[in-house]
């Protein structure tokens, strides 16, 4: 396994990678364009003043974090609801799912911010039209792998649990919903990095005046950059702790345990 | 009793509007407390005879009577033990096992009992609560036939469910099944393709063959129990059988059905 101090510095290089270049990068804008690119000091030092209480934007850091997070978790939620319910129906039933998938495969090509107009036709500025983009950008991903999961159930799983007497309701609940978790957490796993993207590119455009997202936008007409660096590195670490931390050992522990009980198949 | 009349089963083959045969005009009649080998090469139709006496597939043609009913469909009353294991991975052991029994009976204070039972009956009281990915494929497949026995079916049907464990354990489990079998004598319809296996377990092997012709040969076999592997006679039969199954080709070009079947 080689030593700690050997771990740790091949642990840290991809992070040592980034910020060298971001360094350079820095370095090189300030000499050739003499623009002020903030440096990673620079942003560093922003970000521990703005964690220790400095307003940004009129606002705390925290305050712009926690309104893109509640954002977040409403369109989310009400997406995941939505796209594992209709997931498990078109499962379910072979004729929706052949009606609805190519209107759903559609929808997921779309970009997020390619809904910026519907949401404002339907919503107006204001808070509803960014959960509705986080909700309509988070519903393919998770109703696409949901309808997979459950179709995708091994057809000896559920010949087993018919000869075991499991007939409608049971056969639903016990087997194709369990036989289909792997899928499901997958789905939700890519619809939660979406439309996270989303969410800061949503508060961008419609006018929240709060949020990550609004704060970068609103750095720009201060050029306050290093602001709008530390909101980069907010979002970064949010999105790599959801992902990395939360979803992928639930995901990597319900996949292992799944799959290899039929490893001799 | 099961009666097998006259099953023939054709799928529509991809594409050209052709249709295939894969099982033709099988007749047969299991006894209660029999023991039924089905043999023959891999492809010619063991598997779907199995899967028709078990309610999955349909026939073309024919019917199957099971104690004198028609039956309509897959059920508790004939217990499968499939090739592998099946067992649900989300259960443990003791919950694979409830499983049918919570179908059939509802969650009474005596599924515990027989769900217990049914853990001793196949030696692994120790592994109530062991996940199916953390037992070893033999333990699977124990499982996976305790969770039948428990139902106490009226009749076992057995796709192939050794052949995927090592020399030993096969043996071992081919043991425990004659035990369990004849302390609670159900007919047993054991589909193979091993010459020795059929040879030490059946009363009576039906080899197979391609289609047209489904049924080769019958063969009663009168060998007492407990029977020994290593007896000439037991030898002198699997070889006979080894004979009939040289006389077809080892293995029979899949068709190209359009119905899924396994």
């Amino acid at each position: 396994m080689g030593n700690p101090v050997k771990q740790l510095v091949s642990r840290m290089a991809p992070l040592l990678l980034i910020i060298a270049i971001w360094q350079i990068l820095a370095t090189g804008v300030w000499m050739f364009r003499n623009a002020p690119f903030p440096t990673p000091a620079v942003t560093l030092k922003y970000l521990v003043e703005a964690l220790m209480g400095q307003e940004m934007m009129d606002m705390s850091i925290y305050r712009h974090t926690f309104s893109s997070l509640g954002r977040w978790a409403f369109g989310f939620l009400i997406a995941s609801a939505g796209g594992v319910f209709f997931g498990l129906a078109a499962g379910w039933w072979r004729t929706l799912d052949r009606v609805t998938s190519p209107g759903i495969q559609v929808l997921q090509l779309i970009p997020g911010l390619a809904w910026i107009p519907v949401a404002l036709l339907l919503f107006g500025v204001g808070e509803n039209a960014t959960r509705f983009m986080i909700a309509v950008t988070a519903f393919a991903p998770i109703a696409i792998n949901v309808t997979d999961g459950v179709k995708q159930v091994d057809v000896h799983f559920i010949r087993a649990a018919q000869m075991l007497g499991a007939r409608g309701k049971t056969l639903f609940f016990r087997v194709l919903l369990p036989g289909a978790l792997p899928q499901i957490i997958s789905g939700i796993r890519v619809g939660l990095g979406n439309s996270w993207r989303v969410v800061v590119a949503a508060e961008m455009v419609v006018g929240t005046a709060s949020g990550l997202g609004y704060a970068i936008v609103q750095s720009r007409w201060s050029l306050d950059y290093p602001a709008a660096f530390s909101c980069i590195i907010v979002i970064a670490a949010i999105g790599l702790v959801v992902e990395q931390a939360i979803l992928k050992p639930i995901e990597s522990r319900t996949i292992r345990r799944w799959g290899l009980s039929r490893k001799n198949f | 009793m099961i009666i097998c009349h006259s099953l023939s089963k054709t799928y529509a083959t991809n594409g050209l509007g052709g249709r295939g045969n894969i099982l033709d005009n099988v007749s047969f009649t299991a006894d209660s407390g029999e023991f039924i080998c089905l043999l023959g090469p891999s492809g010619c139709g063991k598997t779907t005879l199995l899967n028709i006496i078990a309610g999955f597939v349909q026939p073309s043609e024919g019917h199957v009577l099971f104690d004198g009913k028609s039956m309509t469909g897959p059920g508790p009353d004939r217990g499968v033990v499939f090739q592998d294991p099946t067992l649900f991975p989300w259960l443990t052991a003791a919950q694979n096992i409830a499983f049918g029994l919570i179908n059939t009976q509802g969650d009474t204070p005596r599924t515990r009992t027989r769900v217990a039972e049914g853990l001793n009956l196949v030696g692994l009281a120790a592994y109530a609560n062991a996940y199916p990915h953390e037992l070893s494929g033999g333990m699977r497949q124990r499982i996976a036939l305790a969770r039948l026995l428990v139902l106490e079916p009226k009749a076992l049907l057995m796709d192939e469910p050794f052949s995927a464990l090592d020399a030993i354990s096969r043996e071992r489990l081919q043991d425990e099944l004659l035990d369990i079998w004849q302390r609670r004598p159900v007919p047993v319809i054991f589909v193979t393709h091993n010459a020795d296996e059929a040879a030490y377990l059946a009363d009576r092997i039906m080899i197979m063959g391609p289609s047209p012709q489904s049924v080769r040969r019958i063969i009663p076999i009168s060998l007492p129990r407990p029977r020994s592997r290593s007896s000439e006679a037991l030898y002198r039969l699997a070889r006979v059988l080894r004979t009939h199954l040289g006389e077809m080709p080892c293995c029979i070009t899949p068709l190209n059905k359009t119905e899924e079947d396994s």
